[in-house]
């Protein structure tokens, strides 16, 4: 017998079954439930038979038309289908196509045609599986694998050391199963040669124990072998499930793995996945160590541990592989370490615990009032929770500077060389922290700040050997917190700026009278108007006048402000002072007849009790503070607030930029959680208030701006300032 | 002394394929049609190996599985099932009754054969 | 199945035909107890006709068994059949008993 022959009964065998199927499906119609079901299996048992062998053949055609109609007759004979005319007739259309292309293949021709014309068919057919049966149909069954590699049989390329380590226990129930060790370790020279091998005698049990049907064989192989891991767990495949099979390759095929994991693409892959797609790990493998992960989820052992565990030999390619991941990890953390949060939700939840201190503040009033210690005590551990809750809550909205700054070494190192300057940046107090709107604000003055540094600051080499300084300058960006505030310098050591020279720039600038009295401060602040430039020439940095002043409106937009020290010939700084945050501050509560008013705690200094009258009363009242004059602002002049004079009056020493003053109250009402409310648009020209805030029994609190209110009293008494 | 295994599947062209195959590499055949077919013709023969389709009528593969299992002379031959991956509910009753080795349908006759090489010698 | 004769305090067993699968249930049941014996125990396999790995397994838990007894197992006179699956199981060395090799007869 030959092939030839056995194809001819494949032709015959299939009209036959075609012929059977034909009738089968004719009567289907008609017979009832029981019989129906019969002549079902027997219809589907046709078809699968034929695809069977001709897949045999190898006649792909009939095999993959086939394989849609036995699924489709799959789930007609598993009632997930019922029969219907229109089923029927498709299926015998499908009977024919069948024949057409079994008979095409006896003609010993491929006609594209025929196969084409069962591609409606096939469409009709697809209709009637769900997708969860979609991608088996896709897919059709073809011979998928290619034949075992025998050619591998007597492959002579491995050196006789370099050997993959087998062992493996057979399952008790082998021999019953009708599996003999000896046929798989035999079959094993297929792939290569068994150089040696160590039948492992520890699992037999005692005689009495003993069950002479049952196995408990275990060998240790040596295998030379150019094989795959996956080949070689292959020819244990009847065994795997019941055995434990361990396959250690060998250290040349390791490096290989190790070189094929680090060959990976960039793309973060699980462990195991990266060990299957080496050839380290097969697919069973992993499929048990997860297993065994799974058992022990309580101790939560990592995959790599149970993989190195059950899979001697195989740590350097792990190692390779977590290294793998590591590294792609890492560059994906830092993608992903910081999180995305829309602002306005950030912003909606500072909101709500604004609200939530506010009330915790109304509850702990109310605890206070009713001097019930236990609840007291309730009520403080509630708002220590809640002060912390407000610092997280604001601290989401913190990043570090750092990033900004480190921005500038490329600035100043570009700018340095095209002015063929030579200037090392230094980057001080880069983990400070600041809001995250702040920060993206205060990247483009800063900028015009470091420019100016270089271009105006910072001399070049030779004129500043002549002056005697280093020929290398330096620019210090720093950025530190100072009470409630965060402060941003950019100092350079270079030529400084020349009060006399500004004047008289401003003076032709007509930004001043020619007369003009005007201090040192007032001066130097003179470059942050519009319209003035300090160099001499104009370079394509800086110097066109339009830097200094949007410097300065931009921090005020974040209701900060620019302070300007300089010395001639020593150099300068600028300052930027902005408030540390924007939502909330601890407050401190003041009275003021029936009104109550908050000023920012970091800017209190002391409280004392005004006894006396103060100096000067009536015009620029001061104080003398243990030798020092305190200016002194009457908050009920100032405000305007009417209402009856109390016995006795306070004295709120407070500060802002260097310069102190006394808050003349009526009563302090201690410490509060404030919630800044922005004031209306209407108020923005008010200058001593910042804005307000809910106090804890309901009532609204108007926030002082010390500095706006230290500014008002300097304009109406600059002398005493002073 | 060449090992025997016994075909059964109700399709003759796979039969012979798979004798021809078989006996090519050396192996004795014997031929059934059916599981009903497999059981009368174990009389007096020393059967090796059994390769079966899981679907066939009269007696499946299935129940012919239990049946050489339950019978002395061939509790402990290997039997390889022939499946195709529609009958996964198949193959876990075949499991249940304790067949090991499946051969998903089609192959390709060295496939066959590399399953038969692993589980006897020629 | 199995001969067994006794002689000048020598047990001598001696496997009849097949010690396959299908037949070690049976041999196993009349050849362990013989283990217990303080006599010379010798195992004479020129009878065996086929064996398989279960037959391997017998006479690997019956050489383990004496050995922790302190006593002795010797295999004897393998047959074609026996000594084609010891070699390929590794079992020449691992019973290393003397081994008349077909051809150096």
């Amino acid at each position: 017998m030959n092939m030839d022959a056995a194809l001819q009964t494949f032709f015959s065998e299939s009209r036959e079954l075609l012929e059977q199927m034909e009738s089968l499906l004719l009567q289907l119609e008609t017979l009832d439930e029981a019989s129906r079901q019969e002549s079902l299996h027997g219809i589907f048992r046709a078809a699968h038979t034929i695809k069977g062998s001709a897949g045999m053949f190898g006649l792909d055609d009939v095999v993959n038309f086939t394989h849609a109609v036995e699924s489709v007759l799959d789930r007609l004979r598993n009632r997930q289908l019922s029969v219907s005319d229109a089923l029927v007739s498709l299926l015998l259309q499908c009977r024919d196509h069948i024949a057409q292309l079994v008979d095409s293949a006896e003609a010993g021709n491929h006609d594209s045609t025929i196969v084409k014309a069962g591609q409606p068919l096939l469409a009709a057919l697809q209709s009637y599986l769900v997708a969860g049966a979609a991608a088996e149909t896709q897919a059709p069954a073809l011979p998928v694998s290619e034949p075992p590699p025998f050619e591998r049989l007597d492959s002579d390329d491995v050196a006789s050391s370099e050997c993959w380590h087998i062992s493996i226990r057979f399952g008790h129930n082998c021999f019953r199963d009708g599996m003999d060790p000896l046929s798989f370790i035999t079959y094993l020279k297929h792939l290569g040669d068994v150089i040696s091998i160590i039948p492992l005698a520890e699992f037999l049990p005692t005689v009495s124990e003993f069950d002479s049907e049952s196995c408990y064989l275990a060998f240790g192989i040596q295998l030379a072998s150019s094989a795959s891991k996956q080949e070689i767990e292959d020819v244990f495949e009847f065994v795997r499930e019941d055995s434990i099979l361990h396959i250690i390759p060998p250290r040349s095929r390791l490096q290989e793995f190790v070189d094929l994991i680090e060959a990976m693409p960039q793309v973060d892959q699980l462990l195991g996945q990266m060990l299957v797609t080496s050839g380290a790990l097969t697919e069973n493998e992993l499929q048990r160590a997860l297993q065994l992960q799974q058992q022990r989820s309580s101790s939560h052992q990592p995959l790599g541990e149970i993989i190195s565990s059950t899979n001697a030999g195989i740590q350097p390619v792990l190692q390779a592989a977590l290294d793998k991941q590591g590294k792609v990890r890492d560059t994906l953390v830092k993608e992903q370490k910081s999180l995305r949060v829309d602002a306005e939700k950030l912003d909606k939840l500072i909101n709500l615990v604004g609200e939530l201190v506010t009330a915790g503040a109304g509850t702990s009033l109310l605890a206070d009032n009713l001097g019930d210690s236990a609840l007291n005590e309730s009520v403080s551990v509630l708002n220590s929770l809640l002060e912390a809750v407000r610092d997280a809550a604001l601290e989401l909205r913190m990043i570090p500077i750092g990033a900004t700054f480190s921005r500038f070494q490329r600035v100043v190192r570009d700018i340095a060389h095209e002015l063929d300057k030579e200037i090392e940046l230094v980057i001080n107090g880069a983990e400070t922290e600041l809001d995250k709107s702040v920060i993206e604000k205060i990247g483009d003055p800063l900028t015009h700040l470091v420019r100016n540094a270089i271009d105006h600051g910072i001399e070049s080499p030779a004129v500043r050997a002549a002056a005697g300084k280093a020929e290398k300058g330096t620019i210090i960006l720093n950025a530190y917190h100072d009470s409630g505030n965060i402060v941003i310098e950019v100092s350079d050591d270079g030529k400084g700026l020349d009060p006399e020279l500004i004047r008289a720039k401003a003076i032709e600038k007509q930004l001043v009278d020619e007369n003009a009295v005007l201090s040192r401060e007032e001066i130097l602040n003179l470059i942050l108007e519009p319209g003035f430039s300090t160099a001499e020439k104009v370079s394509n940095l800086s110097g066109r006048g339009v830097g200094m002043d949007v410097v300065k409106r931009n921090i005020a937009e974040l209701r900060g402000r620019v302070e300007i020290i300089s010395q001639v010939g020593q150099g300068s700084t600028m300052r930027i002072i902005l408030p540390l945050t924007l939502a909330i501050i601890d407050g401190f509560v003041i009275g003021v007849a029936d009104e109550q008013f908050v000023v920012p705690l970091d800017a209190v200094l002391e409280c004392l009790e005004l006894k006396q009258q103060p100096d000067n009363p009536f015009d620029a009242p001061y104080f003398n503070l243990r030798g020092q004059v305190l200016p002194l602002i009457y908050l009920r002049h100032c405000l305007g607030v009417e209402g009856r004079y109390p016995a006795r009056q306070n004295v709120v020493v407070v500060q802002s930029g260097g310069v102190s003053a006394g808050l003349v109250v009526d009563c302090l009402l201690g410490e509060f959680q404030t919630v800044i409310k922005p004031l209306g648009k209407l108020f923005s020209k008010v200058g001593c208030i910042s804005g307000s805030t809910i106090l804890g029994n309901g009532s609204v609190a108007l926030i002082l701006d010390i500095h706006g209110l230290i500014n008002t009293m300097t304009e109406s008494e600059p002398q005493l300032l002073q | 002394m060449g090992k025997t295994v016994l075909i059964v599947d109700d399709s003759a062209s796979i039969r012979q394929v798979v004798s021809m195959t078989l006996n090519g590499a050396g192996y004795d055949t014997i031929q059934a049609c059916d599981g009903k077919d497999a059981l009368s013709k174990l009389n007096g023969n020393r059967i090796h190996l059994v390769i079966s389709d899981v679907n066939m009528p009269n007696m499946d593969g299935i129940t012919l599985l239990k049946e050489l299992k339950a019978r002395p002379d061939t509790r402990f031959t290997p039997v390889i099932m022939l499946t195709t991956e529609s009958e996964s509910a198949k193959k876990e009753e075949g499991r249940a009754a304790g067949a090991k080795a499946w051969v998903v349908k089609p192959f390709v006759p060295q496939q066959l054969l590399a399953a038969v090489g692993k589980l006897i010698m020629p | 199945m199995l001969q067994h004769i006794t002689e000048a305090g020598i047990e001598s067993v001696s496997p009849q035909g097949e010690m396959t699968i299908y037949h070690i249930a049976e041999l196993a049941q009349a050849f362990l107890p013989l283990l217990a014996t303080d006599a010379l125990l010798v195992v004479d396999l020129k009878e065996v006709t086929d064996i398989d790995s279960s037959g391997a397994q017998l006479l690997m838990l019956a050489r383990r068994e004496r050995l922790q007894a302190g006593k002795k197992l010797t295999l004897v006179n393998h047959s074609d059949a026996v000594i084609s699956l010891f070699s390929l199981l590794g079992l020449l060395d691992w019973f290393d008993d003397p081994v008349l090799l077909a051809g150096d007869a």
